[in-house]
């Protein structure tokens, strides 16, 4: 199904246990946080595009339908910018407080206010990346053939095993427990570390050669041999530049060999009944500090 | 040398016809044997006379022959086919020195006008190929790739270096040729400069012009090291019709810039049609050892969507692959957990940041943070930050992480930057002065472990530095008059001052000394 925005509420986790209805277009009462795309004008394209992006890597699709629309009325010029789309689809952006017309319900009323924009209807087809991949059977695992960069909500497991979502100072705790999924991630991590949900419900995390969980080595070395076999039988090429990108970029030395493995750990419906996971941001200056900066860290 | 026991049928020095003779006088195979044996003074086994005699068919035998099925007519009337006349193309110019690959060029270059004069070996100027045209003298520097991107360390030279030799009237324009192509950088590079560049689609458009056969390529190649004067007094080739003698220079490419990456498919006529498969069509490569992988770097026009590019000197050795799944497992002493152990754990940050290049990015951030990342809309909360994130406040990034670690319920402490937890608040202390990035969201854009990082980051800090005092784009000059550290410094620290520039995400203006 081709992508397209869908105006219609979601719920939103708030402190106490609370939730909220939120409907579109209003200010995000939550972390910024989720896959991250922007729509551009590009001269070698005659419509706008969807762009991923990280450092040299760019790739193009065409924007999900209606998306440029709102984008406009709530008062992103020409429809263009930065997006995020999280776990359960919610696409968010950030609007400019002096052009956005709900700033008298936005907690912050200067910078940029995060806006929940609809939601995510349809996948999103990148062609040669395939971000909506085969999941591995339950119990298994592979290489993750997604973008291994600004691509899912960033997590991190704590050492005492709970899933929280970090940015700068801030902890958030997911609303939910998820022990199935914090369980399956220390299978395959000693060690806390980031875990990644997308906006089509994926799982990966990075796994350094020398910190794979006992037992799991075989495991992670033939999901590395098959996945290898198929890139190079297939030419796909750009799998094999993404993962190798992700050894590269998390490598400490000048050998990406030394670097963290996107591995995929299967899809949420494998784990806790399918809860996605959700943060309850229960510090109100979290609003205020992501408000003061356009592009920030999830 | 006949002997007197010579049979009369021995033919001297053909033991063919000898054979043949005897058989025709019904000398029986054994005195045939013999005859031979005497013949010979060498001292042949019988054995072997004996499998000469029986290898050499009689004249009835061999007629048989013409019942032997034929993969064609014994006969035919069609003309045989022309052998095409092979010409040289970009593909024989991956293996040569710059300085053999100058001699092949300037031998196709001196088809179209003018001659062609090369430095001496010891000559150290950035250029290999200078054109003597009729009415103006071209600097060139051949760049010869073996399916790797000319880069903007390939181009410095002919930028900040020497571009004339004595020899030469100095040049009054500058190229840079390849049969490769050019990364983004490297072409924003020489196009600041004023620098002409072409890639591996220009050379074979000048290739199949020039038509230079392999001969008039071994040639230059062997005799041209040495020869002074204009190489096509080293061959005898045509030349170009003045008719179609187009300038060069202002030729199309005839090969796209996406399939210059292709590497060995890549620079014969015939292979066209292979030379636009799609990178992800079904073109395996192998990817282990250190080969790269072809990727268009950017769109072209009418750009596809779906198609990821890439600059491909970004890419990391792919061999890395197999050097991980082989290392699973071992103990090695520079290992992550060895590490860890030593407190200093080794889990990335895996933290992306959003870059630069973002064209959402241009138009909500106008100043990000060197050090860390993070964009700003306003000057002045981005100033505020410099000073936090430069630890000029205790409210620095380190500070406040452990500030932040402090006020937690919980009883861990874990790195913003990679992610790793301990219990012990000492050993996190330990490990977030010691952590790469010390607490920056960056990936891998900095390394400060190190003195020479430390030395690095410095020289960063006073980039943000020169950058609010001179303001954007940054010359030479304002390094050299604002900052503590001059531009020598960066070159040395980063290799150009353009690249410091790039890790610090800000414009260059050029050598504006």
């Amino acid at each position: 199904m081709k992508p397209e925005l869908r105006e219609k509420p979601t719920s939103v986790p708030q402190p106490d246990g609370k939730s909220v209805e939120l409907d579109p277009r209003l200010p995000w009462p939550s972390a910024y946080r989720g896959s991250q795309y922007s729509i551009v004008s590009h001269e070698d394209f005659n419509d706008p595009v969807l762009k991923w992006e990280q450092r040299d890597l760019q790739i193009y699709t065409k924007p999900p339908a209606g998306l440029r629309r709102v984008l406009v009325l709530l008062g992103k010029e020409g429809g263009y910018g930065s997006i995020r789309i999280t776990a359960a689809g919610e696409i968010l952006t950030k609007v400019p407080a002096e052009d956005y017309k709900h700033i008298d319900k936005a907690p912050i009323d200067s910078g940029w206010i995060p806006v929940y924009v609809g939601k995510l209807r349809g996948d999103i087809d990148f062609n040669e990346v395939d971000i909506d991949p085969v999941v591995p059977s339950k119990g298994r695992i592979k290489v993750w053939k997604g973008f291994p960069f600004n691509h899912g909500e960033r997590w991190t497991i704590s050492s005492d095993g709970n899933l929280v979502w970090k940015w700068r100072d801030y902890r958030f705790e997911s609303a939910f427990d998820h022990p199935e999924l914090v369980e399956t991630y220390q299978q395959y991590r000693g060690r806390a570390g980031r875990l990644y949900i997308t906006e089509n419900d994926h799982i990966w995390v990075n796994v350094p050669r020398d910190d794979i969980g006992a037992g799991k080595e075989t495991a992670v070395s033939n999901a590395v041999s098959k996945w290898k076999q198929e890139a190079d039988n297939e030419g796909d090429n750009a799998t094999l530049r993404l993962v190798n990108r992700r050894l590269v970029a998390t490598s400490r030395g000048d050998d990406p060999a030394t670097g963290h493995l996107p591995i995929h750990l299967g899809q949420l419906g494998h784990f806790d009944d399918g809860v996605i996971p959700r943060p309850v941001v229960d510090d109100q200056t979290y609003f205020q500090a992501v408000c003061d900066y356009e592009e920030v860290w999830e | 040398m006949r002997t007197p026991d010579t049979p009369g049928w021995y033919v001297e020095d053909d033991v063919a016809a000898s054979v043949k003779k005897a058989r025709k006088s019904d000398t029986p195979i054994s005195s045939i044997i013999w005859g031979l044996e005497a013949a010979f003074s060498d001292d042949t086994p019988k054995e072997r006379i004996k499998r000469i005699v029986e290898s050499i068919p009689d004249e009835n035998t061999q007629n048989g022959n013409t019942d032997l099925p034929l993969s064609q007519p014994p006969a035919t009337d069609a003309e045989p086919r022309e052998q095409p006349a092979r010409i040289i193309s970009i593909q024989d110019i991956s293996y040569l020195s710059p300085r053999e690959a100058a001699r092949v060029i300037g031998l196709t270059l001196e088809q179209f006008d003018g001659n062609t004069v090369r430095p001496r070996a010891n000559d150290s100027a950035a250029c290999n190929l200078y054109w003597r045209r009729q009415k103006s003298t071209v600097g060139i520097r051949i760049i010869p790739s073996v399916g790797k991107t000319v880069t903007e360390d390939d181009i410095l030279p002919l930028k900040e270096g020497k571009t004339s030799i004595d020899s030469v009237q100095s040049p009054s324009q500058l190229a840079a040729v390849t049969n490769g192509k050019f990364s983004e950088k490297a072409k924003n590079t020489v196009e600041e400069s004023n620098i002409q560049w072409y890639d591996g689609g220009h050379v074979e458009a000048w290739f199949r012009r020039a038509k230079i056969p392999p001969g008039a390529l071994g040639a230059v190649l062997e005799n041209g090291e040495n020869h002074q004067g204009p190489l096509d007094e080293l061959v005898d080739i045509s030349g170009i019709a003045n008719d179609i003698s187009l300038d060069p220079f202002e030729s199309s490419r005839v090969i796209d810039e996406a399939d210059l990456s292709r590497g060995s498919d890549l620079g014969s006529p015939e292979k066209g049609s292979s030379n636009h498969r799609s990178s992800s069509g079904g073109e395996s490569r192998q990817t282990g050892g250190s080969e790269h992988i072809a990727q268009p770097d950017s769109p072209s026009k009418g750009g596809e969507t779906g198609t990821l590019y890439a600059d491909p000197s970004e890419d990391g050795d792919y061999g890395a692959l197999d050097r991980f799944v082989d290392g699973i497992g071992s103990d090695s002493s520079s290992s992550v957990s060895s590490q860890e152990q030593n407190g200093t754990p080794q889990d990335s940050s895996n933290q992306e940041k959003t870059t630069p290049g973002d064209d959402s990015a241009e138009d909500e951030s106008e100043y990000e943070c060197a050090i860390c990342g993070a964009t700003y809309a306003q000057y002045q909360n981005y100033s505020a930050h410099i000073s936090r994130c430069t630890g000029d406040s205790p409210d620095s990034k380190a500070s406040s992480q452990n500030n932040a670690r402090d006020h937690k319920q919980d009883s861990d402490y874990e790195c913003d930057n990679c992610g790793a937890t301990y219990s012990d608040h000492q050993e996190f202390s330990a490990h977030v002065g010691s952590c790469k990035g010390g607490g920056s969201d960056s990936e891998t854009d900095f390394e400060w472990n190190s003195s020479e990082d430390i030395s690095r980051k410095e020289l960063l800090f006073e980039l943000i530095k020169v950058k609010s005092k001179a303001g954007e784009p940054v010359t030479r000059r304002d390094l050299n008059n604002y900052g503590d550290y001059g531009a020598p410094q960066y070159e040395k620290e980063f290799g150009s001052i353009q690249e410091a520039l790039d890790v610090a995400n800000m414009d260059f203006a050029g050598d504006q000394s």
